[in-house]
């Protein structure tokens, strides 16, 4: 079997964030990471692929400027990868990066291909279903549970009380939900060392047959016209003095059944 | 010259810390408050296969240089941990590895690599034979198919936490050699199978660190214990030095650079007399000048390695870097202390442990002045002074 595990480089956990005047994520490619919740997709195709054999493939749409997205996911046990890089790619939106990873898989061949939920720093949550779209073949998404039987493949998709239970013949592009818990690897010493003898191949709009007007700012559709940074106000009630201050806390703290 | 690290040492480096990050400063402590031996993190670590680094990837292990090693030590230390419980699961296969047999190489060093054998403990000291390892008097006899080894070893550490023991002892009396560095040979025991001729009484100490007397008592070990030519042992001794002294340097890098990082954070954040505290020069050059003295020892510690990696002779770089890393961050811990003013006192905040911790470079695995000695003798070419 085949799988391609789709993912994306995301500002790092650990450093600011700030907006352009495009109100587009200022993104500094020294300082990313794997998307986090990249890393449950990542562990469940290596794990599938532990379980059925064949290839487990990395492809990401990045600027390409470093590999360590891709280099972990190799560290962690994934054959090979693929970079989709094209500077005609900036300020695509997801239906742009939909039409790409489509293409890519296409070229590439799965059987089955993987994504994660949503990526950490847009949070969109809707390129599975635009690449399912163009593609034309089913999506389970959000699965929290993943089995892989003959030539279909059935999720478990977490649901509001207990769980759904859905498959879908392969090829079929799934979603992996954060709630997987499938403990994703750390990188081991030989799986960094071996990773080094692993091919990482780049390819262009042009290798994917992709004409530069259909994606990029001047494709997108979607545009961010403001922004609005979070604040968060807590509520805050406060007692002073000892006299029956405690009593009055015990209370409160009952009434909100907090104990 | 090119002073930059590769992608796999970045990477290395990554992930070691993404390991060690799990591993929080409050388990450190707990570890060190219970003096008990770390043993999740040590099988995180060995799990990982970074403690089989410096085994070549014939026998399973990394097949990965000083310079990594030195890396991997380093971010334990960094993280506020302790690489001290398995460092030498690292280096002390060194002496198979260079001096044992065939069949001693393929029987342990994948077992080492794996993590399934642990050889972390070694007996080189002895009550009367510290920084003199030529008096030591612990004997192993010739017999018919092996020797018996009697004698005694002081500050053994990890040794409840080795399957194998790498030991030296006279095979021949001091009293009987034309050279006192001569009639010493290594032993690879096996402590599982010593029973009762072994006997191990753990060290009270002021840090969390596995170390004991060693008491052996008619200990029959098989001719194939013997590693190398018999007579050999203090040669292949001194052949494993330089991997250790750069290791130790390379903790005691991490060491530098996380007290530096405490007082530097610290200092920005304590405010007294209306303002934060490092805005003085009496806090931040103190800061500033530890900083330095780290960063000059890493530059010493990784032309060490370098040399060591591409099979120099590096004895003086390797002692050097020793020392002036110990040194460096003991003084890097006292400036994170008096940054801290109480609190560096306080367990809470980590910085007293480390200090007590780092503390142990200065004196071991050979105690500075030692140092100064080889230096002055062997780099300097003045007269012995001992
Ligand atoms: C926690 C801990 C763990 C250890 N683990 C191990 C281990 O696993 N295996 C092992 O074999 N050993 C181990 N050691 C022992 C360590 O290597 C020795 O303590 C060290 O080599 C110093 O020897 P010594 O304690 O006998 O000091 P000594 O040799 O008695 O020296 C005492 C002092 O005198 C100074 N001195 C001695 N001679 C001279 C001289 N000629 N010129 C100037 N100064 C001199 C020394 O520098 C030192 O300051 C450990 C020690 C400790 C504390």
């Amino acid at each position: 079997m085949r799988i391609v595990v789709c993912m994306k480089e995301t500002p790092s956990t650990e450093v600011s964030k700030s907006l352009g005047t495009d109100q587009r994520l200022v993104r500094n490619p020294t300082e990313t990471i794997q998307n986090p919740f990249d890393e449950y997709t990542i562990e469940e195709g290596i794990r599938q692929f532990e379980q059925h054999g064949g290839e487990v493939i990395v492809l990401t749409m990045s600027p390409a400027q470093t590999d360590t997205a891709v280099r972990r996911a190799l560290a962690m046990g994934v054959d090979r990868g693929v970079v989709v890089s094209d500077p005609a790619l900036a300020g695509s939106d997801a239906v742009a990066t939909g039409r790409v990873l489509a293409a890519a898989l296409t070229k590439i061949g799965y059987d089955m291909a993987l994504f994660g939920q949503a990526s950490a720093d847009a949070y969109g949550g809707v390129v599975p279903s635009i690449v399912a779209e163009f593609l034309g073949v089913p999506l389970l998404s959000f699965a929290t549970k993943l089995e892989v039987a003959g030539t279909t493949v059935k999720i478990q998709r977490q649901a509001e009380v207990g769980y759904t239970v859905a498959e879908a013949p392969l090829p079929a592009l799934v979603s992996i939900a954060k709630g997987i818990n499938n403990s994703p690897r750390y990188p081991s010493m030989k799986g960094i060392v071996n990773a080094k003898k692993k091919p990482v191949e780049t390819w262009t709009l042009a290798d994917l047959g992709i004409a530069a007007g259909t994606v990029g700012t001047a494709a997108a559709r979607e545009r961010v016209t403001g922004s609005q940074a979070v604040s968060t106000q807590r509520r805050r009630e406060i007692h002073v003095g000892n006299e029956g201050a405690a009593q009055r806390i015990l209370d409160y703290l009952i009434e909100q059944k907090i104990i | 010259m090119d002073f930059a690290y590769s992608a796999l040492q970045q990477e290395i480096r990554a992930a070691v810390r993404e390991l060690c990050q799990q591993f929080s400063l409050e388990y450190w402590r707990q570890c060190d408050a219970r003096r008990a031996y770390p043993e999740e993190f040590v099988r995180a670590m060995s799990a990982a296969g970074w403690l089989g680094a410096l085994i070549p990837e014939a026998y399973g292990g990394g097949g990965l240089g000083m310079v990594e090693a030195g890396i991997i030590l380093e971010e334990i230390n960094h993280s506020g941990g302790s690489g001290a419980a398995c460092h030498a699961q690292m280096y002390t296969m060194g002496a198979v590895l260079r001096h044992g047999s065939d069949a001693q190489k393929q029987r342990y060093l994948p077992a080492i690599a794996s993590g399934a054998l642990r050889l972390q403990a070694f007996g080189v000291t002895e009550p009367n034979a510290g920084s003199d390892t030529t008096q030591i008097t612990t004997s192993a006899r010739r017999t018919a198919n092996g020797y018996v080894i009697n004698g005694q070893k002081i500050w053994t550490s990890r040794y409840q936490h080795s399957d194998l023991y790498v030991l030296i002892a006279r095979t021949t009396p001091i009293d009987q050699v034309q050279k006192k560095t001569q009639g010493m040979s290594l032993f690879l025991i096996d402590t599982r199978a010593a029973g009762t001729a072994i006997r191990a009484v753990p060290i009270e100490t002021m840090i969390n660190h596995e170390t004991n007397q060693i008491f052996i008592t008619d200990l029959e070990v098989p001719a194939d214990a013997l590693i190398g030519e018999e007579g050999q042992g203090f040669r292949y001794l001194l052949d494993g030095l330089n991997a250790e002294r750069i290791l130790i340097a390379s903790e005691c890098i991490g060491d530098g650079r996380w007290f530096i990082e405490q007082a530097t954070s610290y200092a920005s954040e304590r405010i007294v007399f209306g303002r934060p505290i490092g805005q003085n020069q009496g806090v931040q050059f103190p800061i500033a000048r530890a900083h330095m003295a780290i960063e000059a020892a890493d530059l010493l510690r990784l032309k060490a390695a370098t040399r060591f990696d591409a099979g120099e002779p590096c004895g003086p770089e390797a002692n050097m870097a020793k020392f002036l890393a110990s040194e460096a961050s003991w003084e890097a811990g006292d400036v994170a202390m008096a940054t801290l003013g109480g609190f560096g006192l306080a367990s809470e905040y980590h910085v007293e442990r480390k200090w007590r911790e780092t503390r142990l470079y200065r004196t071991a695995p050979v105690a500075n002045n030692l140092v100064l000695s080889y230096v002055a003798e062997h780099v300097r070419g003045m007269p012995r002074s001992y």
